[in-house]
């Protein structure tokens, strides 16, 4: 593990940080505390703030739960969507949309996201039972994820007209344009929660990389171990899912290139993803609100756009060194 | 008749304890609509420096009626941020618009109105009234009720002629049902709306084996750019429907009068009777072979 890795990271997502509350459609000067305009402070505190804040929280937390994910499963291909709950919680948005309960109060929506959520991750409890395998926790998750895709489906073919089906889509998208403090004050605690309960697997993580075997003679209870995991990433993705829509490739590809620093131990892999995560949500809303032209594209979209082709060159890099 | 007077009559209260209860305190100066369908009411019933801001769907010849008057106005982009440094009195928006966005200005105290995607053409009147009332443009928006019951009127079929069936299918297949604001008013100029023949209601894809099983004698395309029937013919170039032309008139209704209701209503009457008297020529040289 190289030790200027931590700190460097810590101060890219400052930077970024920084970089996001300057940054937008409306240009501001900077003698905006001087220069009493309440329009402009109104822009900076009541949009840009929670909009930053709600990046670091969202990217940090998916970076870490792609870690712990894949670092459990021992596959690289794992991402905190694995599990359904993304997918269920994105459902209990869509569906307080389509019966149109989400307008009648800002917190009706991210209250429903987080309902789905916690829907998901009972029904993955009662799935796959308490003594679960690996195998069945996942195939578990499969089915959730495609129940809740086939509900959305419906929702979208059933919606009485293409403004409808509109609305839904573009929820769907996954952005964070325009989220407030409600928001973020539903999606944090959950959010935090969830982190702290998976920064507390790292021991399970570490003796796994020995093996079930090897890490039961270590003495980790592994079953407690992996529902408290399921419960950890629940709440991230549940939390981050129900403000900000699906949100992508940040926990799949962020934990491939922090191994590439910080080596593939996967119990010292888990602050480094975070910190990169939010690095890369930040970077992936301000280039939202950069790109020139028209509206501004969905978070989501522009993360797979990335992403994806990101991740077909580190696998190419990955297969020469292996063979 | 006397049902007509009661339902006026409800009508009229209603419009008059909503004027109460949302009575402005002043007629707004910095006027900013995020919905296209808003913008063309708000074009025609205000001066055009009481707008802060259209929807930059208002600029987009595709989709608006009011692309050409549009380009000299200023638009958002439909984000919180750009509409908050605009300081508007009043937002106009549509209840399907991002919630994000609305919460927004919600949170910042912004006053906005929310407009439904009306249903029938007496909700779309009554939209254009409710939309002057919030303008303080009553009168304005009196005249353009009028304007768009006059055109309706002109557009009418006459009582001597028999109606014609008609369906709509614009690209990608979508077809609005008889219960539409389109479906009104292709009822009035005399195109009967078989869409519920072939199960379809609202907006709803139309399955173009049922379609071509038993044809309407209009089929209305949908055109992408303003006079150009053959980029149409492509669009509806599927060989089965090009096999029912001799039996079917394709007539061209824009992609753009579907969306929107209100001052469209005119425009979107005067192309449905262009499409009835085109079909009822065909039909008359087809008589005369």
């Amino acid at each position: 593990m190289r030790r200027w890795a931590i700190p460097t990271l810590i101060v890219l997502v400052a930077i970024l940080t920084v970089l996001s509350i300057a940054v937008g459609r409306v240009t501001l000067t900077w003698d905006l505390w001087t220069a009493q305009d309440p329009v402009s402070r109104l822009i900076l505190i009541e949009l840009r703030l929670p909009r930053a804040i709600l990046g670091v929280l969202v990217g940090a937390s998916l970076g870490l739960a792609g870690a712990a994910m894949q670092g459990y499963l021992r596959n690289a291909l794992a991402e905190p969507g694995t599990l359904g709950v993304s997918a269920m919680s994105a459902l209990g948005a869509v569906l307080s949309i389509f019966f149109d309960i989400a307008s009648l109060h800002p917190w009706v929506l991210p209250i429903c996201g987080v309902i789905g959520g916690m829907a998901g991750m009972a029904a993955l409890f009662l799935l796959s039972g308490m003594a679960a395998s690996v195998l069945t926790l996942v195939l578990s998750g499969i089915i959730l994820s495609s129940l809740a895709i086939a509900g959305i489906s419906l929702a979208l073919s059933l919606s009485p007209s293409p403004w409808a089906a509109g609305e839904i889509v573009r929820w769907m998208l996954g952005s964070l344009t325009d989220r407030s403090f409600d928001e973020l004050s539903i999606a944090a605690p959950l959010i935090v929660a969830g982190s702290v309960i998976v920064l507390g697997c790292r021991r399970p993580l570490d003796a796994l990389t020995l093996g079930e075997t090897g890490a039961r003679s270590l003495g980790i209870d592994l079953n407690r171990a992996q529902w408290q995991l399921a419960l950890g990433i629940g709440l991230i993705v549940g939390g981050s899912t129900a403000v900000t829509g699906v949100i992508g490739f940040v926990g799949l590809i962020v934990p491939h290139l922090m191994r590439a620093l910080v080596g593939s131990r996967p119990g010292a892999l888990l602050i480094p993803s975070a910190l990169g995560g939010a690095a890369l949500v930040l970077a992936g809303d301000i280039a939202v609100r950069l790109l020139p032209g028209g509206s501004e594209l969905e978070l989501g979209v522009v993360m797979s756009l990335i992403g994806a082709p990101f991740f077909f060159v580190l696998l190419h890099s990955m297969r020469r060194k292996l063979t | 008749m006397k049902l007509r007077v009661v339902s006026l009559l409800g009508a009229l209260l209603l419009v008059a304890s909503s004027a109460m209860a949302t009575e402005p305190a002043r007629r707004p100066m910095r006027i900013v609509s995020l919905n296209m369908c808003v913008d063309g009411i708000l074009i025609e019933l205000v001066s055009h420096d009481r707008i802060a801001a259209l929807s930059h769907y208002a600029r987009d010849p595709q989709r608006s009626t009011i692309a050409h008057v549009a380009q000299h106005l200023p638009i958002t982009y439909e984000t919180a941020e750009e509409v908050v440094a605009l300081r508007p009195d009043l937002v106009l928006t549509s209840r399907h618009s991002a919630i994000a966005t609305r919460n927004a200005l919600q949170r910042v105290g912004i006053r906005f109105e929310l407009f439904d995607v009306p249903d029938s053409i007496e909700e779309s009147l009554a939209q254009v009234r409710q939309v002057a009332r919030l303008l303080g443009a009553e009168r304005e928006g009196e005249e353009m009720v009028a304007r768009i019951e006059a055109a309706l009127e002109a557009a009418r079929l006459p009582a001597d002629r028999q109606p014609l069936t008609a369906a709509i299918y614009q690209p990608g297949g979508l077809s609005a049902g008889a219960d539409t604001v389109v479906g009104e008013l292709m009822e009035i100029v005399g195109l009967r709306n078989i869409a519920a023949r072939y199960g379809v209601q609202d907006y709803r894809p139309l399955p173009l084996e049922i379609l071509v099983a038993d044809p309407p004698d209009v089929l209305l395309v949908g055109e992408t750019s303003r006079g150009a029937p053959l980029r149409a013919e492509k669009i509806v170039r599927h060989r089965a429907l090009r096999a029912l032309e001799p039996r079917m008139t394709h007539a061209i209704f824009p992609a753009k009068l579907l969306y929107c209701a209100g001052p469209t209503m005119i425009e979107a009457a005067a192309a449905l009777v262009r499409a009835r008297e085109q079909a009822l020529s065909a039909q008359r040289a087809r008589g005369a072979l």
